[in-house]
């Protein structure tokens, strides 16, 4: 394929891209329209939905699910994942909740989110390690790097647990206080949120990320440092998973070697509903936060009405698979117009010749 | 001759020296490895591990993956022990358990195949719903009476010897699976589907049948892994086997296979299961705790796919400095699909435009 | 051609298979170990990771020393019954002599116990008890009579009507034998006039043995059970967790929270500052693991076989084996905010 080709292609393929965008932010209206319906049936029909106890506990829970699950999606769009990231959440929660009780003073907080970060950064690390070194599919790879960490995880607690009493007083605090009346759970996932909306929309290392996903040998052409975005997506998503790890020993004070199972599902599954295709390239870190909502209630829901509290996997198992099944259908419907002739015809600037008369392609 | 070093030289062999290195090893360390009581309990418990591998590998061997198959595995034993619980005759109870399992597969086939739904997301999904299902259907209890015939099935031995009797029962499947992929037509389609799906398309192979009934033979294997567990534990619990799905997928990657699909052998998943088998034993026996072990089996399958891409350069640098007898016999030998070195950028090029 | 390789491969494999399964008779075990005749036994907990059972193996491991038995330990990282079954008979597998272990499932675990014993092996249970074919004797950390009765206590007196209204009890997975014969016991003594005017609402079994489990279940129980003023929890996970959760709710003036707890776990709900519970019990699990040893020492001797009225001495203090085969290793404690942090085993 000549480089004028492929450059079309990739006008093609990012114009597909836009529709799918498009599609996304429709589904993004869809999900709140859902959330909202959802929301008002609860409060009308159960009375202990609407009780400050029960939506506090459901913001405050979907807020750290919804940090790690926008980690996850930056991941996904880039069409890979990371199946490890409970055990990642498991040991930054103990290790940076040891560690952060010698950082007492008006710096603590800081470090401790800064160490959480970077603790959860280098494991993230780990598995960008074997995805770009090893060549391993991500999926095997993050099986592997799972069973590893879970397994360090246990040797970390070393047959013990963190105590609360070994947690500095502004962790401990953290779940319980409130900035302006909205708990600080809620005001870090917005933060997170809207940082990494930043990145992905507005930055480089984010529009590489949406090329990774949608077509990653255009990519390649194009010039995008694959491997360094690997590297950088992985250590994003597992710094997010280290941030949910501290936030995790604030929720729950103690941290045995339990912590963060089965988290793996959740996250995925929250940002798959949430919008975050599975072929890459679609979706945005609002889908995630969306999804982890969305789910929280449904969740939430079932818990109230004494459906079981076995419901948990089911649910995110059936809502994956239902989520992923109707945006294929539905990007499939939408990607058909945009057929490559039908396109350059309107785009006569785009057609492969027009690029070459122009003069431009050299190996670029 | 040149067969011969072909054997010699093949990953599968280099399985059997591993195993003998483990075996040697173990037994200087612990002198317990190759005790009667310790290879029975070892086949046994390494049985649902063989069972699942064989089912996942046509999988992975056409390019797909089958996360599921503990789903499965939970939800068929589940309710083949919830029904023998209430009463109902065994050899009944065991088909329903058995056809709701070929169910499963069938419905992640049809997702994958048909929806065109990426493999991963479907069969993660269902992992989670099938295995949440059992969780619904039995709650936090536990089964714990099972007939006779089950019992036998799952922890007895052959008359008369100190063989297991579920042991060879795997083995048979492992020999029926072994015609099925390397002497039949559909066989060879698994592995041209898995070279390229394009491809195969255009040679006019039907990849939608081929690739759902891989399928559906993963669920019908974890199934009937699952009455394996049933007989063996003399337990059906929610979740059970949840533990398996990755020894199982090392078991597929150690054994060869390629996670990109298009290569692999059986005969070397069942030497794969083997050796993990003995290195888990060999492990325990030496104090590895739990984690110890799972860690371990984590570092082999970064080892196992980290050494495929080594193995295939060494066998080609092998061909091109063994002068051309060699490589005119070797060419007719093994084939390795389709993933030679020099066709494998556009082999990947071609499979990815496929996918999109 | 392809297909020949495929048979060699496959002969290459049965050949493999065939000498593995064959048992390779000669090199049969020798089992015991050292010189100094120390003999291995072997300590299987419900899950590794928690502090009474790395405690119990504190415990067995220093009175072994002292009495001859090399005590090692090791388990399943979650509490799977199946899973214990491969800890048992790697346990047999290594020539191991004794075995302790903590049940998960005792039904599960008792065709692995009777194959163990068959092996000449001897079983020892603790803390949970297994089926009686499959064990010799059982110690447990305190009396399921005592457990029961303070626990009702616990709860009764804070109450804000001495000893009436309803609670539930948030337990653990709903296989625990210990769990099961504990709860069974305390249904039973509410027949009884002092507690007769409180009601059990719920027994709660929350998936796992995990503070997320347990945290999730209690809310959903809390709502299901919308008149109930007091929780029990008999599980250090649970009550942990639920502490932490009435305390970020700001539900603790509202429901009394007791049952057994880890002092380390509890002690910030005992401040000034917190006192979401007020009391709570254990026992001493180090003292345990010591008891378990001991009685190790003398079923691998013979002279202990569980018949009820045996004594033995351990550490200087008379063990007496009471009906079921049952020794009991201590009394429970009652810790409030005066006793809870000089609480150390």
């Amino acid at each position: 394929m000549s480089a004028a080709e492929m450059i079309s292609d990739v006008a093609t393929s990012s114009a597909r891209r836009s529709r799918v965008n498009a599609m996304v932010r429709r589904s993004d209206t869809a999900l709140l329209g859902l959330i909202a319906l959802i929301t008002l049936v609860a409060v009308a029909t159960l009375s202990d939905f609407r009780t400050l106890s029960n939506i506090n506990n459901l913001l405050n829970t979907t807020a750290l699910i919804a940090i790690v699950a926008i980690g996850e999606a930056v991941v996904i769009l880039a069409r890979q994942i990371d199946l490890s990231v409970g055990a990642i959440l498991g040991i930054c929660a103990y290790l940076v909740g040891e560690w952060s009780g010698h950082f007492s003073g008006p710096f603590g907080p800081v470090i401790g989110v800064l160490l959480a970060l970077a603790l959860g950064a280098g494991f993230g690390l780990g598995n960008a390690l074997l995805v770009n070194v090893f060549k391993m599919p991500a999926i095997i790879a993050t099986l592997a790097t799972l069973s590893i960490y879970t397994g360090l995880q246990i040797i970390v607690n070393n047959g013990s647990q963190l105590y609360l009493t070994q947690v500095p007083k502004w962790l401990a605090g953290l779940r319980g206080n409130a900035w302006f009346g909205i708990g600080t759970f809620i005001w870090i996932a917005a933060i997170v949120l809207v940082a990494v909306s930043f990145i992905l929309r507005r930055t480089r290392f984010g529009r590489d990320v949406y090329a990774l996903g949608s077509n990653p040998e255009a990519a390649a052409y194009l010039g995008v440092k694959i491997r360094l975005r690997t590297f950088q997506i992985f250590a994003l998503c597992g710094a997010l998973a280290g941030l949910g790890g501290l936030l995790y020993t604030s929720q729950f004070g103690n941290v045995d070697a339990t912590a963060g199972n089965g988290m793996n599902l959740t996250v995925i599954a929250a940002a798959v509903v949430g919008g975050v295709s599975l072929f890459g390239g679609a979706g945005t870190a609002l889908s995630a936060v969306l999804g982890a909502l969305l789910l929280g209630e449904i969740q939430n829901v079932l818990e109230l009405t004494r459906i079981s509290i076995f419901a948990e996997q089911t649910l995110q198992g059936a809502a994956i698979v239902i989520a992923v099944a109707v945006y294929a259908v539905v990007s499939r419907r939408l990607r058909r117009p945009v057929r490559r002739e039908a396109f350059l015809s309107e785009h006569p600037t785009l057609n492969p010749a027009a690029i070459e008369a122009a003069g431009g392609t050299s190996n670029g | 001759m040149a067969r011969f070093r072909q054997l010699v030289l093949s990953w599968e062999a280099g399985l059997v020296v591993l195993t003998v290195l483990v075996v040697i090893f173990g037994q200087l360390a612990d002198h317990d490895l190759i005790s009667s009581f310790n290879l029975q309990t070892t086949a046994l418990n390494n049985v649902i591990l063989l069972c699942l591998a064989l089912g996942v590998a046509p999988v992975i061997m056409t390019g797909d993956i089958d996360l599921s198959v503990v789903g499965t595995l939970a939800l068929s034993g589940v309710v083949m022990g919830d029904l023998m619980a209430h009463g109902m005759a065994t050899g009944l109870a065991i088909a329903i358990g058995l056809v709701l399992a070929l169910v499963c597969g069938l419905i992640n086939g049809l997702l994958v195949v048909l929806f065109d739904l990426p493999a991963l997301a479907v069969t993660l999904g269902t992992m989670g719903a099938y295995t949440g299902i059992s969780f619904l259907i039995l709650g936090g209890l536990a089964i714990t009476t099972f007939p006779n015939s089950v019992v036998s099935l799952g922890s007895s031995n052959l008359t008369g010897t100190q063989v297991p009797f579920a042991t060879v029962v795997v083995l048979a499947i492992a020999a029926i699976m072994a015609y099925l992929v390397h002497f039949t037509t559909w066989g060879k389609s698994l592995f041209a589907v898995g070279g390229s799906r394009k491809a195969a398309l255009f040679s006019g192979i039907a990849v939608n049948r081929v690739r759902i009934t891989t399928f559906i033979i993963s669920g019908f294997l974890a199934g009937f892994a699952g009455l394996l567990f049933l007989g063996n534990y003399e337990t059906a619990q929610a979740g059970m086997g949840a533990s398996q799905l990755l020894p199982a997928i090392t078991a597929v990657i150690l054994g060869g296979v390629s996670a990109y699909g298009g290569t692999g052998t059986i005969p070397g998943v069942v030497l794969a299961a083997i050796l993990l088998a003995l290195l888990q034993s060999a492990l325990g026996l030496h104090g590895f705790s739990g984690e110890g072990q799972t860690m371990a089996v984590g570092f082999l399958l970064i080892i196992a796919i980290g050494a495929q891409p080594l193995a295939r350069s060494a066998r080609d640098w092998w061909r091109r400095h063994a002068g051309v007898r060699e490589i005119a016999s070797a060419g007719t030998g093994e084939s390795r699909g389709g993933s030679e070195s020099s066709s494998g950028a556009s082999g990947a090029e071609v499979r990815s435009t496929a996918v999109n | 051609m392809k297909r020949r390789s495929i048979l060699l491969k496959s002969a290459m494999t049965l050949a493999l298979a065939s000498t593995m399964l064959i048992p390779v008779g000669l090199m049969a075990s020798s089992g015991t170990a050292g010189a100094s005749g120390a003999v291995k036994v072997f300590m299987i907990p419900k899950f590794t990771g928690i502090a009474p059972f790395t405690d119990a193996a504190k415990g067995c491991k220093t009175e072994g020393q002292k009495i001859g038995l090399n005590c090692l330990y090791g388990g399943p990282t979650t509490g799977s019954a199946t899973d214990q079954v491969n800890f048992i008979n790697n346990a047999v597998s290594a020539g191991d002599k004794g075995i302790f272990i903590s049940n998960d499932d005792a039904a599960t675990t008792n065709p692995a116990l009777v194959r163990a014993e068959h092996h000449g092996v001897k079983v020892v249970t603790f803390d949970s008890d297994a089926l009686k074919t499959g064990r010799t004797v059982y110690v447990e950390g305190t009396s399921t009579a005592s457990i029961a009765l303070t626990e009702l206590n616990m709860l009764g007196s804070q109450m804000a009507t001495p000893y009436s209204g309803s609670f539930i009890i948030l337990s653990a997975q709903a296989t625990d034998s210990n769990q099961v014969q504990w709860n069974a016991q305390l249904k039973k003594d509410l027949s009884m006039p002092k507690y007769s005017k409180m009601t059990l609402a719920a027994i709660i079994n929350p998936p796992s043995d995990s503070a997320a489990d347990a945290t999730s279940s209690l809310q959903a129980a809390l709502a299901a059970n919308p008149g109930i003023s007091g929780i029990i929890s008999p599980t250090t996970v649970a009550i942990a967790a639920a502490a932490q959760y009435l305390t970020t709710n700001n539900l603790c003036s509202k429901y009394v929270l007791t049952g057994l707890g880890d002092p380390d776990q509890m002690e910030p709900f005992m401040t000034t500052a917190n006192n979401c519970v007020h009391s709570f019990a254990l026992w001493n699990f180090t003292q345990e693991g010591t008891v378990a040893a001991c009685a190790m020492k003398f079923v691998l001797a013979g002279t202990l076989t569980g018949k009820t009225g045996q004594s033995f001495k351990c550490n200087g203090v008379k063990e007496v084996v009471l009906p079921g085969q049952t020794v009991s290793a201590g009394a429970a404690v009652v810790y409030t905010s005066a006793n809870v942090k000089s609480a150390g085993f």
